[in-house]
């Protein structure tokens, strides 16, 4: 499973993902729209894509994210904000139930997404490190 | 001795593993019993507060299915009740991805299905196991192996959306086409007939085998097995093995469940014409 690691001004980035859909939640003004608000801004995220409310109004723009992701492969998707964009826009979440080449943060309170429930998190951050934890387990595996 | 209790949202095939595994494992010194269902998990352990005295670790086996919100819910509910309780040291979480995922991942289990399922099992066990759960899901949906099945279970939920909302919505049918109803379809198919593992075990896997009365077995050809083997193998080639040990290194006993030598019986099935 992949990892995201940077060290910038403001944070020191450890975020270990579990499955193909992490859900990081966490309650108002935990960081999880700064954290994404840093990771967005920096020039070094070539495997990053970043999706948030503004950037998913009209169906242009819908249509180049979904075009995005059909068309790409390994990216670790960070969406913030979930919650509106799937309630305005359900075929992007179709969209990403159905992919499989790429791993995604989605940032939310409940999005009906496939999500395990081992692979929902909270974002800690302490002492400027910003780090995922995960409520519950992994399932056991041979 | 270590007083153990485990739960398990599973009422039927699920908690019969579990009772298997505490007889032949452990000789039936823990209490097995099920809270019935995700949902009721935080009511179960409300209402069972003796447990945290008469027991000293309670383990809780619960599905970590995708399309299931109510699990993550259900367990922050819990465990913000243990540990207002304070008594969170006294829990054990052992998420599995459902008993049907479990059974249909366990190696070599196709040799007890049906043939014309055994490449869809096999292909079931490659990709969960490499890719995990959420990706099989979505390449399960993609394949036409599945694509029967599929269509079954798309049928399934529209008649049911229909009969409650009286119209298809097509974000609602996305969410009642989950992976544990696709992992049971694939289980019914697989083991219709014969293996199938019910409320009962019902069949040969609760019975010595037959062969005395008959020629062959259908299952393993002239291999005779007792049901205790059947069970044993099922114990020692799924999760469900992985998590005996984990429970015998917390119980602290040690048993040697019977050895199964499987090339035989690999052998035998290969040879097996009951399918052909």
């Amino acid at each position: 499973m992949k990892s995201i690691k940077y060290n910038t001004d403001e944070l020191e980035i450890d975020l270990q993902l579990r499955g193909q859909i992490t859900l990081l939640q966490g309650n108002t003004a935990a960081g999880k729209s700064y954290l994404f608000n840093v990771l967005k801004g920096m020039d070094c995220t070539d495997n990053l894509y970043f999706i948030n409310y503004n950037m998913a109004t009209g169906n242009e723009n819908v249509k180049a994210i979904v075009d995005y992701i059909t068309n790409n492969s390994d990216k670790v998707i960070l969406i913030d904000q979930s919650d509106d964009i799937f309630e305005l826009h359900p075929e992007l979440e179709e969209t990403i139930a159905e992919d499989y080449k790429n791993q995604y943060i989605i940032i939310g309170r409940n999005p009906e997404l496939i999500i395990n429930p081992s692979c929902v998190s909270e974002l800690h951050i302490e002492n400027r490190k910003a780090t995922l934890h995960y409520l519950f387990p992994e399932p056991l595996t041979r | 001795m270590i007083k153990m209790k485990v739960i398990t949202e599973d009422e039927s095939s699920g908690k019969l593993m579990l009772e298997e595994m505490n007889r032949l494992y452990f000789y039936g010194v823990m209490k097995i019993d099920s809270f019935k269902g995700i949902p009721h998990l935080y009511r179960y352990i409300k209402d069972n507060e003796d447990d945290w005295t008469k027991y000293d670790k309670v383990v809780v086996i619960y599905d970590d299915a995708p399309n299931n919100p109510n699990v993550a819910n259900q367990l922050r509910r819990v465990r913000s009740l243990l540990s207002q309780l304070k008594l969170t040291d006294k829990i054990q979480y052992f998420p599995i991805v459902s008993f049907e995922y479990e059974i249909l991942t366990t190696d070599k289990i196709e040799i007890f299905a049906q043939i014309a399922t055994h490449e869809q099992i096999k292909y079931f066990r490659e990709i969960g196991k490499k890719y995990g759960t959420q990706q099989l899901y979505a390449k399960t949906r993609n394949n036409n192996m599945f694509s029967d099945l599929y269509m079954q279970l798309k049928q399934q939920a529209e008649n049911k959306l229909y009969k409650e909302l009286g119209y298809i919505d097509n974000k609602r049918l996305m969410h009642h086409i989950t992976f544990e109803k696709m992992c049971k379809l694939i289980f019914a198919n697989a083991f219709k007939h014969e293996l199938f593992i019910d409320n009962d075990f019902r069949g040969c896997w609760n019975k010595d085998c037959c062969i005395k009365n008959k020629r062959n077995c259908n299952i393993v050809g002239d291999i005779n097995l007792q049901a205790d083997i059947k069970k044993s193998y099922l114990l020692q080639y799924s999760i469900y093995g992985l998590m005996a040990d984990m429970i015998s290194g917390i119980l602290g006993i040690e048993n040697e469940i019977v050895a199964i030598d499987m090339v035989k019986i690999e052998k035998q099935c290969f040879f097996n014409t009951y399918h052909q």
